[in-house]
Order: C-alpha cells, then sequence, then structure tokens
C-alpha cells in the first residue's frame, strides 16, 4: 500500500523517500531492539527466521508496541540532520 | 463422652437391594414397602403435570425476557445488522416457544377428549402448519420499520448546523456511523439510503485531506460489503454492478488513486462467492484504468475459480479482514501529522494533491536538477555514516524486510506513522527543492505568490 503512494511520484523522488524511510524504519527498530532483554532478543531473531507473518505481527505489537512514536521522532531527527548537513 | 443415641423401633428400615426414596418405594409406619400399582399411576400423573406446568413457567418467563431484549433493541437509536438478526432471532424464539405451549395446551385437551370421545389424530397436523405466513408478514414489516427509522436518521443528520470546519466533520462523523450501521443491511432497499447520505456527503466537503481519506476508505469498506452480499441482493446483474462502480467513482481522488484497486478488489470478492465472469465480473474488470492492475486482477480471477468451494470461502475472508487492516485511522493520521507539524497543509488537500501530480513536471527544471543531485548527496552521506557507526543486528534487518514486504501486513503496526512518515519525507523533499514555488509559479502563470 505505501508502494502505491510512492508510484505517484518520479523514479528519483521514489528512489530517495525510500532510501530515507528505510533509514528511520532501522534506527526505530535498533531503538526498539535497545529496550529488549537478551530472552526477548532470541525470541525476535527465532520469530523473524520462520514466515509466519502472524507472530512476527504479535511480537511487534507485544514487545515494540511504542514504534509508531519512535518513527515520528526519528524522522524528526533525519530531518535536522540533512538540514544542518547541507547548510 | 455422652451416650449413645437410642435407636427407635420405627426407625425406616433401609431396603436391602432398591434405595431409599426411590419412586417404586414408600416408607409407612417406618418401614419400608414397594408402592401398589394404582399409587404408581397416581404418582406418574402428578409428576407430568407438574412437569407441564414447570415447561409452562418456563417458557412463560423466556417469552418474558425475549420481549424485554427485544424492546431494548427497538429502542436503540442506531440498529447495527447484528441488532436485526438479534431481533429476527428473538421474535421465531417467541413464536416458536408459543406455538409449544399452545401445542402442549391444545395437546392436553385433546388427550382428553380422545380419551373422552375417542377422536383419530389426524387434526393435530392441520393446527401445526398454520403460523408461517404470519412470521413472513411479520419479518417484512420489521424490515420496512428499520428501512424507515434508517431514513429518519438522515433526517436528523441533515439538521446538524454545517457554519465551522468543525460541525462539518461532526456531520461527517454521523454519516459515517449510519453508513456502518446500514451497510449491511443496504440491500434491502436496494442502497438508495446509502446513496442519498453519500449524496449529503458530497454537499458537505469539510475541506480536509483527512476528511478525503476517511471517506474514501468508507466508501471501500461499503462496495466490499455490497461485493459480499450480491447473491442476496435482488437486483439484476447488470444493475448490481452498474451501482457498485457509480459509487466506487464517488472515491475522493486524493494523493493516491484508490478506484482501480477496489475495483479489483470487488472484483475477487465476486469470484469468491462464485458469481459467473460474464455479465458480472467482467463489468467491473472493464473499469480499471491502470494496465498494471487490470492484468493482475483478470490473473487472479482465474486462479479463484479453480480454487475448490471451500479455498474460496477461506479466500473471501481473507480478502475482507485484509481490507479491514489496510485502513487508516484518520484522526490517529491528523494526530500524527500535527506532530510533524504537517496539519495546516493538508487542510488544503487540492493543493497537495496538484503538487504531487506535477512533481514529474518539476524534475525535468534544470535548477530543481541541481538542487537535487546536493540534495541526494547530504542524504547519501547521513544514511551511510550511521550504518558504519553502529552495525545493524540480523534480527533487525530481517525485520525490517518482513514490514516492508508487500501483503505482509506487517506495516499496519504503524498505524498512521509509516504513511505520514513517507508523506512528510515526500512533501520536505518537494520544499527542500524549492518546488513549491516552482509549481505555485506555474499555475500561477509565472507570478510568485
Amino acid at each position: 500500500m505505501q508502494q502505491n503512494f510512492l508510484n505517484n511520484f518520479p523514479s528519483e523522488i521514489q528512489e530517495t523517500v525510500s532510501k530515507l524511510y528505510d533509514t528511520i524504519l532501522e534506527r526505530s527498530l535498533m531503538e526498539a531492539y535497545q529496550k529488549l532483554d537478551d530472552t526477548q532478543k532470541s525470541m525476535m531473531a527465532t520469530i523473524f527466521n520462520t514466515d509466519d507473518e502472524k507472530k512476527k505481527k504479535n511480537f511487534l505489537k507485544e514487545y515494540v508496541g511504542d514504534l509508531q512514536d519512535i518513527m515520528i521522532r526519528e524522522t524528526k531527527k533525519i530531518i535536522e540532520e540533512i538540514k544542518k548537513t547541507a547548510c | 463422652m455422652g451416650f449413645e443415641q437410642p435407636k427407635f423401633n420405627n426407625e425406616p428400615t433401609e431396603p436391602k437391594e432398591k434405595k431409599a426414596g426411590e419412586n417404586g418405594w414408600v416408607v409407612e409406619n417406618g418401614i419400608w414397602r414397594k408402592r401398589t400399582k394404582e399409587e404408581l399411576i397416581e404418582l406418574i400423573d402428578q409428576s407430568t403435570e407438574k412437569n407441564e406446568e414447570e415447561i409452562e413457567k418456563e417458557g412463560d418467563k423466556r417469552r418474558t425476557e425475549i420481549d424485554r431484549e427485544y424492546e431494548k433493541i427497538e429502542n436503540k437509536e442506531y440498529k447495527t445488522p447484528g441488532d436485526i438478526e438479534k431481533m429476527k432471532k428473538l421474535e421465531r424464539e417467541h413464536q416458536e416457544l408459543s406455538k409449544q405451549i399452545k401445542k402442549g395446551e391444545e395437546e392436553n385437551i385433546k388427550e382428553n377428549e380422545e380419551i373422552k370421545t375417542e377422536k383419530p389424530k389426524g387434526e393435530k397436523k392441520e393446527e401445526k402448519e398454520k403460523p408461517e405466513p404470519k412470521a413472513e408478514n411479520k419479518e417484512s414489516k420489521l424490515e420496512k420499520e428499520i428501512i424507515a427509522d434508517y431514513y429518519e436518521e438522515i433526517e436528523k443528520i441533515k439538521n446538524i448546523p454545517e457554519d465551522t470546519s468543525g460541525q462539518k466533520k461532526q456531520k461527517a462523523e454521523k454519516y459515517f456511523e449510519l453508513i456502518d450501521s446500514w451497510k449491511d443491511f443496504g440491500h434491502k432497499d436496494n442502497y438508495k439510503g446509502i446513496q442519498k447520505i453519500i449524496l449529503e456527503l458530497d454537499k458537505l466537503e469539510p475541506g480536509a485531506w483527512f476528511y478525503n481519506l476517511a471517506k474514501t476508505q468508507k466508501i471501500n469498506e461499503l462496495v466490499i460489503t455490497m461485493a459480499s452480499k450480491y447473491k442476496e441482493w435482488d437486483l439484476e446483474s447488470k444493475e448490481k454492478t452498474k451501482l457498485i462502480k457509480k459509487i466506487i467513482n464517488k472515491q475522493e481522488k486524493g494523493i493516491w488513486e484508490n478506484k482501480d484497486k477496489t475495483l479489483k478488489q470487488v472484483a475477487e470478492i465476486l469470484a469468491s462467492q462464485e458469481i459467473p465472469y460474464k455479465d458480472n465480473i467482467d463489468f467491473i474488470i472493464k473499469d480499471i484504468k491502470n494496465p498494471e492492475i487490470k492484468t493482475e486482477a483478470i490473473t487472479e480471477i482465474s486462479d479463484i475459480e479453480k480454487k475448490s468451494i471451500e479455498q474460496k470461502k477461506q479466500l473471501l475472508k481473507k480478502i475482507k479482514e485484509e481490507a479491514k487492516e489496510e485502513k487508516i485511522d484518520p484522526e490517529n493520521l491528523e494526530k500524527t501529522s500535527s506532530s510533524l507539524g504537517l496539519d495546516k497543509l493538508l487542510q488544503d488537500p487540492e493543493a497537495i494533491s496538484k503538487m504531487f501530480a506535477e512533481s514529474s513536471e518539476l524534475m525535468k527544471n534544470p535548477e530543481i536538477q541541481k538542487k537535487w543531485q546536493e540534495l541526494n548527496k547530504t542524504i547519501e552521506k547521513i544514511t551511510k555514516e550511521k550504518k558504519e557507526a553502529s552495525p545493524i543486528p540480523d534480527s533487525i534487518k530481517k525485520a525490517k524486510e518482513s514490514i516492508k514486504k508487500p501483503g505482509s501486513g506487517l506495516e499496519t503496526i504503524f498505524g498512521a506513522a509509516g504513511w505520514i512518515v513517507l508523506l512528510f519525507l515526500t512533501l520536505f523533499m518537494l520544499v527542500e527543492l524549492k518546488g513549491v514555488d516552482y509549481l505555485v509559479q506555474q499555475s500561477s502563470g509565472g507570478k510568485k505568490k
């Protein structure tokens, strides 16, 4: 569905937005990951090595519930960085 | 300590083979004896009478409960399809109970009469088969009443003032709620009432982008229900598909186009219900404009047609679930966009749509291209630096890939955030590239506003 949204734009914009989105997603997951204990981390490794989408979803919901807020914070941060570096 | 209680001679002696208190036995003068035949017949008669009375009492009690439940639902301002079903069920249960009680009474009278006159039992059957047409009439009367209630509700909502955007929003929400409660029942009046609501929504135009999104989603939910009720809906196939398409066309042209996707979903739902392709699904497919979506839809439909009935049922369930999961809560979206400072910008959906639509044109401008390259370099630098600074664990990489995988449904865990971040990033880039200024210049004939 999100790809449908990006399809409305020229390929250059699609590519760069995807790259930025990817970084934001990675950083948000990383922040959430650092809060997990060792058992939860190994549980995550096991679950995400399978094809069970339901288990993956349940894991993210249960242990990384505040991903929305983290993502918004990370977006703001990355935009600030771009602005600073561009100056 | 104390004395042992003395045993009296008339204390009932336990029968050796039969248990005390069993119906075949009775205590007389402290001694157990078997009941006589006459005593047994009397006992059975008493117990039958008692049971019948109990059953009748229980039946009456349940009927009172049913009346109360029915009244409670009937007094509701909005009746959901579940309520309507429940009312029908209660009505049927009430009738069944009344029939049973009546039948019990009649059987008692008849049995008594048979004993007296020894009449044959043939008359009983005729009595049983009578009340059916009455039940049907009552059901259709109930349906008419419910539809009338819905129409009354439209008139009520119409009276809500619409002077401010807040009032308009509130009014739109009321209409959305009414569509929700009516959609499963809409085929009973060929969706005439719901179309009336959509017309009211068209006139309303609260203007905000979030409203457009909510309306588009509501229409998507509605047509999915219409397609799911296709077999129950009593109208010519051509008329049905025509109406579905007419309603899909009411989806707002927003930042992303949904009509083709909705048409594809409808076609798949029809195919999974074994609706013939010719003169049904083909009418829907015909309207898909995007050639890729059209090809995808036709391929998927021919795959669905090869599936077993059970597989089709499962697929129908899956399509409906996926459609639900893809929904974004506009209120949540509004809150999230506000936290990124996008709320004011999104109040002008037409300007955003225009800006996005013309972004291809924007990229052709040499000045913008130059800026683009600079911006891209900066972004490259930042993303690369971060990756090098902290290596990413495998679990994160895999989680990220799973979330991004189309059809995984995992992207919904962000709620509205995923969307709004994409939207924000795109707008940010257009602003950074001075694309906004450029587009304003283009649309105002070269004069910068």
